[in-house]
């Protein structure tokens, strides 16, 4: 971290009394802007100090154009930096020192604004990290890009040049397949220092060449914290995400040059090199050929380039004599027409390519506009701020756009978690009309309710008051067996219908899912089968219509108050008055004792004979609201595992496109 | 489906071009060899068919879409060969174009992108407007050599040929894009242009290369602007070139060097081109890569392993048992037998204890409810249906161990098929239990009998109590005074009447409870019979309803195999 320091030290003497900006990179434009508002006379310090994201836009405008005047108003300070420079990487004491001179002229607002920016993108770069785009929305596959891009771009630039303003100004070749990209950084450099050949894609691995002062900030530091470094030369042999690191005395200090590789070629990793070193670059150089400036690979490129927020230069190489001049003025128009002609424009002619260089003079504007730049501070400096400003106004737009992708994902989510809440409601209606229209009383249940009714044991069931105790002992050996068939029916009856509903849910569910995109992904990523009903369901089941029962019979004992007249004369057994309240309800449908005359009515006509329509009424409803309830929970443990599934699916919930806003209007805040 | 497109062998009998083994007697005498191609692409067509609304959609359309081609490019001209020259944008195909037609037809320059729209040309005119219609080339960009001047040079070995000149896959005009998808969809041969400078582009393997990786057979790369390298680097160049292809699944590609600005640059790749269209079967070898691709899409859905042709006995066993149980069968026996014993007391029962028992308190009548005992008693109405959900739940126990042994996609279809009539189950088994019902309805003659037995005991019972009243008011109390004499007044004859009203009595109620126990005997036995019946009747129920269902679908399976085998082409 030294050079940060060192380089702020210079620029608290440099600014003087400029305002509250200090020498963090951010605020260095602001500076200059600020020093030339001072000069102008326009009393804008205070201002100037609270300085927050709504002005942002505006005073990257004016850097642009007050750098240039900048420079030439200031041309004395240009010198400062470059005599700094070589004591940059000098080592420990120089930290100290600097460390010092900050403590000796405290910028607090400043460090504080610094601090708070660096907390508000690392809370961003920590959420974007906490979330998996998981489901095939459309434009996912750009979202999920855009994720780990913003992701790397954190980390490997914007975090690292946030804390080290002085560190040298980074220039990315970056371009198609066979434009040439290394064989323009050996020229520049003036030495074989990448392959070249005729084989595609040549450059596999990224070549970084740097000053000699500078290798060991590339080494060591912060930038790229992802890959590993090796000290070059040693151009052929790397695997991988490794940055090789040559140091160069031909370029100037301040200026780093990073040959990345091609993002067109078959190998997919070069692709994602290529983005991620765009991403880190200070600058970023687009080579492409006469033959391939209409790929649209290279447009999509330039255009992700300005989305980000990169300053770009743009290099036409290989173009032939001759006809070139109208591919030359074809490709001017077309970056007219993507919004990228402000870039700056280089062209290289078709030449004999000798020991992997190209001819001096065909690079001469290049390296003139690369050097100047680089060797002068505030230049650099301008380049270098605006871009990183340049970068974190982008994030405004590009941080909202990923959280409405990640709403999309949400919302996927929440139309799944309906679907099941949809299909188990159905299930539950259908449930509840089959113990409503009677289709319980069938088969099995009807079989052994007209046994028990029509042999008699219904009415023997019921005993005249006085002559209870002498024939009670006589009949109990008969009734309990058609009872408790009758029961035993009911419940397995009751149980087959409960099972078969939720086994109709959950199918439902599942091909409702199957059916929906979002929904075949999360049954494919899902281990278990959940197309059918859990397997404890049925003890479950059982337990809720046992205790069901009991619950009526218990109700008929402590709710049931026999109509007074009627229990002078009349007792009854409340199983099996219970089993005929259940019997109503379940299957006629109603505990209502409106139905007129018939054989329908012949367990409510019995109890209202017993009960009283009053009484009767109310156990019914109570009874089946119980009956519902007991359900509906054994339907919502059903449902859960659904649930489960959606988490562990890992789709973000609605809580992270929130914290995403959030994130990026701290973002804003801070600056 | 698109069958009918196909014409079984018109193109072989007026073309002339032999199709690998067409359909006919002669592919029926020869079953050793492989299908061809009208044999496979029938045998896709049943593909679709079987998997119409079973399996995934796409495959579906994609399946759908190569009949409906096949039946239109079989249909057209065999004589024309149609080549197609893909690539890059810049990578020279006009040039190529202009050098092979040996006119500058094709406009060729430094701007990119420069070709925006499809040029044909095409050498015999015979037969080749369909074709061209077909492909939708623009008229004003389709050429011809076949005047008699241009046949006199070596354009005659090209005799037959219709190539294409597309525009770029790689430019920004995505227009371009899509007219080059549609060719290549259709091209007989695929001839991919590329270049030194961009012969590994992405844009290329990824989105071509790669997907008809294939159609090796009819794929041929072209490394155009080789005037650019030096020598010893063309080797390199087209080794890696064949490196990158072979590790992309083309095996032995054809790659050939041209250059459309040396002398006999284009050479190698004009032989190539004589050569494949003197051959002639690049348009079916071309369907067949692609019949193939497709019918691999259809190996997903079936597993290797022979699937069961019937629903066997084990299962068949548990369905009836789950069905009988959902019908409640023992049950409803149960409550016939009880019937049958109510109806039998009826007749055979002793009308005294019935009376004794009537005399009791009832709480029905003191609940005013009397008129419920007959409804109770009419309570036997037979059975009425099943338990839906028992029924769902053995349906659903015997299609998961079918679909068990089947892959996903067929595992519904047949889950669905045993489901079809899942409503109408529980009233087929109502209707079925009725039937079964009949032999409980007879009443034995036997019970008349008894019954008569009975009141005529009673009766016997009644007047030998009346005959006690006499002989006590005649033979004891003397009502009347004179001595009737007879039977009537001997007093000594009580005791002896009393045993006889005893006896009857006893006999009837003795003879009540020996008919109950041969009641309860036969109703048992009845009781048998019926559940025997019942079961019959479950069990064509169940084969109507369930097991033939799913029985056919494991036939629609069986054959979508043989199906997957024939579009494959083994």
């Amino acid at each position: 971290m030294t050079p940060p320091a060192e380089q702020s030290t210079v620029h608290d003497e440099e600014a003087g009394a400029g305002p509250g900006g200090g020498g963090e990179n951010p605020a260095t434009g602001e500076d200059a802007a600020a020093t030339e508002a001072s000069a102008a006379g326009a009393p804008g310090e205070e201002a100037h100090d609270k300085d927050t994201g709504d002005k942002d836009t505006a005073r990257k405008k004016q850097t642009t154009r007050k750098g240039t005047a900048k420079k030439d108003a200031v041309p004395a300070d240009d010198a400062a930096p470059d005599e700094e420079a070589p004591e940059e990487g000098a080592g420990k004491e120089e930290a100290a020192k600097a460390k010092r001179g900050r403590r000796r002229a405290p910028r607090p607002g400043a460090t504080v604004r610094q601090g708070e920016v660096v907390r508000a993108l690392t809370v961003l770069r920590d959420q974007l990290g906490a979330f998996d785009l998981l489901l095939d929305v459309p434009g996912v596959q750009q979202a999920r890009e855009a994720r780990d891009e913003l992701r790397g771009q954190l980390d490997d630039y914007v975090l690292p040049r946030i804390q080290a303003a002085g560190a040298p100004m980074l220039v990315v070749l970056g371009g198609s397949t066979g434009a040439g990209k290394s064989t323009l950084v050996n020229t520049l450099v003036g030495a074989r220092v990448s392959a070249t050949g005729v084989l595609r894609p040549t450059t596999s691995s990224p070549i970084l060449v740097c000053h000699p002062d500078h290798v060991r900030w590339f080494m060591e530091g912060p930038m790229l914290p992802g890959m590993g470094r090796v000290r070059g030369p040693a151009p052929d042999a790397i695997a991988g995400d490794q940055l090789v690191i040559i140091a160069s005395d031909v370029l100037p200090p301040g200026l780093a040059l990073l040959d990345s590789p091609d993002f067109d070629s078959v190998f997919e990793d070069h692709y994602e090199f290529a983005t991620k070193l765009m991403a880190a670059a200070d600058l970023w150089l687009c080579v492409t050929t006469a033959a391939r400036y209409a790929d649209a690979q290279v447009w999509q490129m330039l255009q992700r380039a300005r989305e980000n927020g990169a300053t770009i230069g743009v290099v036409l190489s290989r173009v032939p004599g001759g006809a070139g001049e109208e591919v030359v003025e074809h490709f001017g128009e077309m970056l007219d027409e993507h919004e990228v002609g402000d870039a700056h424009r280089f062209t290289i002619p078709e030449t004999r390519i000798e020991d992997s260089r190209l001819p001096e003079e065909v690079v001469e504007d290049i390296r003139d506009w690369l050097t100047g730049v680089a060797e002068d501070a505030e230049d650099r400096e301008i380049v270098v701020s605006d871009t990183l400003a340049a970068v974190l106004d982008s994030y405004r737009t590009r941080v909202p756009e990923l959280a409405r992708q990640v709403e999309a994902q949400v919302e996927q989510r929440t139309e799944l978690a309906g679907q099941v809440e949809s299909g188990y409601g159905t299930a539950l209606a259908e449930l509840d009309e089959a113990t409503r229209n009677g289709s319980l009383l069938r088969g099995e249940v009807l079989a052994r309710w007209q046994d028990f009714a029509g042999t008699g044991d219904l009415l023997r069931s019921l005993h005249v008051q006085r002559s209870r105790r002498g024939r009670a002992a006589n009949r109990r050996h008969r009734s309990p067996a058609r009872v408790r068939a009758l029961k035993a029916a009911l419940r397995s009856g009751l149980e087959s219908l409960i099972m078969a509903s939720a086994e109709h849910g959950a199918e439902q569910v599942m091909a409702r899912w199957r059916e929906h995109p979002a929904g075949a992904q999360v049954i494919a990523g899902m281990d278990g089968d959940l197309g059918h009903v859990s397997p404890e369901l049925s003890r479950r089941v059982t337990r809720a219509v046992s205790s069901w029962q009991d619950h009526v019979q218990e109700l008929i004992r402590t709710e049931g108050v026999t109509k007074r007249s009627v229990a002078k004369l009349v007792s009854f057994d409340h199983e099996a008055v219970s089993l005929v309240l259940m019997i109503g309800l379940l299957g006629y449908g109603t505990s209502d004792v409106a139905v007129e005359g018939g054989n329908s009515a012949v367990p409510q006509r019995l109890l209202k004979a017993l009960f009283g329509a009053e009484s009767l009424r109310g156990m019914g409803a109570k009874a089946r609201a119980d009956l519902r309830s007991r359900i509906g929970m054994l339907f919502d443990e059903e449902a859960i595992r659904f649930g489960q599934v959606l988490d562990a699916a890992g789709i973000p919930d609605e809580t992270v496109p929130v914290q995403l806003y959030q994130a990026t209007y701290n973002l804003e805040v801070a600056r | 489906m698109t069958t009918s497109a196909i014409p079984a062998n018109s193109p072989a009998g007026t073309g002339g071009i032999p199709i690998l083994g067409a359909s006919g007697p002669g592919a029926a005498a020869a079953p050793a060899g492989p299908p061809g191609l009208v044999d496979r692409l029938n045998g896709l067509d049943g593909l679709v068919r079987a998997g119409l609304g079973r399996l995934d959609q796409p495959v579906l359309d994609d399946a759908d879409a190569l009949l409906e081609r096949a039946g239109q490019r079989l249909r057209l001209s065999g004589e024309h060969t149609v080549i197609t020259l893909a690539g890059g944008t810049g990578s020279g195909k006009s040039s190529l174009f202009n050098a092979i037609c040996g006119l500058e037809l094709s406009p060729t320059g430094m701007r990119r992108p420069m070709t925006s729209q499809a040029h044909a040309c095409v050498w015999g005119l015979d037969g080749a407007g369909p074709l061209l219609d077909w492909l939708d080339v623009d008229k004003r960009h389709r050429y011809a050599r076949a005047s008699a001047l241009d046949l006199q040079r070596a354009d005659a070995s090209l005799q037959g040929l219709v190539l294409i000149d597309l525009p770029d896959h790689d430019s920004i005009q995505a227009m371009h894009r899509a007219e080059v998808d549609r060719f290549v969809t259709i091209a007989d041969l695929l001839v991919w242009v590329v270049d030194p400078q961009k012969y590994a582009d992405a844009a290329l393997h990824r989105n071509y290369i790669v997907p008809f990786a294939r159609h090796t057979g009819v794929t041929l790369i072209v490394l155009n602007q080789v005037d650019r390298l030096a020598p010893h680097e063309i080797d390199d160049c087209v080794a890696d070139l064949r490196r990158l292809l072979e590790a992309e699944g083309l095996a032995e590609p054809r790659i050939v060097t041209t250059s459309a600005v040396a002398d006999d640059g284009v050479t190698g790749f004009r032989d190539v081109l004589v050569d494949t269209v003197a051959a002639r079967h690049a348009r079916t070898e071309r369907l067949s890569a692609d019949v193939d691709r497709v019918s691999e899409r259809f190996t997903g859905y079936r597993f290797d392993a022979e699937p069961p042709g019937t629903v066997d006995d084990g299962r068949r066993a548990d369905l009836i048992q789950a069905l009988t149980d959902a019908a409640g069968a023992p049950a409803v026996a149960e409550a016939m037998e009880s019937a049958y014993e109510l109806r039998a007391a009826d007749f055979i029962g002793w009308p005294v204890s019935a009376m004794i028992t009537r005399l009791r308190s009832d709480p029905l009548r003191r609940m005013r409810l009397t008129e419920l005992r007959e409804e109770l008693r009419n309570a036997f109405t037979g059975p009425i249906g099943a338990q839906q959900g028992d029924v769902d739940n053995a349906l659903h126990n015997v299609t998961e161990s079918v679909a068990a042994e089947l892959p996903p996609h067929w595992g519904r279809s047949v889950r669905t098929a045993a489901r079809s009539q899942a409503t109408e189950i529980p009233e087929a088994l109502g209707e079925s239990l009725k039937e079964a019902l009949p032999t409980f309805n007879v009443v034995p003659r036997w019970w008349w009998l008894v019954k008569t037995w009975q009141y005529f005991l009673i009766l016997v019972a009644v007047l030998s109590v009346v005959w006690i009243g006499f002989l006590v008011a005649y033979g004891v109390l003397d009502v009347g005074g004179e001595d009737p004499g007879g039977l009537i007044g001997q007093a000594g004859l009580i005791p002896y009447v009393a045993i006889l009203v005893v006896c009857t009595l006893g006999m009837g109620w003795l003879t009540a409870s020996a008919c109950r126990n041969m009641v309860a005997l036969s109703s048992a036995k009845h009781g048998e019979k019926m559940e025997h019946h019942m079961r019959q009747g479950i069990e064509r129920v169940a084969r109507e309803k369930v097991i033939q269902p799913i029985e056919q679908d494991l036939d629609v399976y069986a054959r979508f195999r043989k199906d997957v085998d024939l579009a494959l082409g083994r």
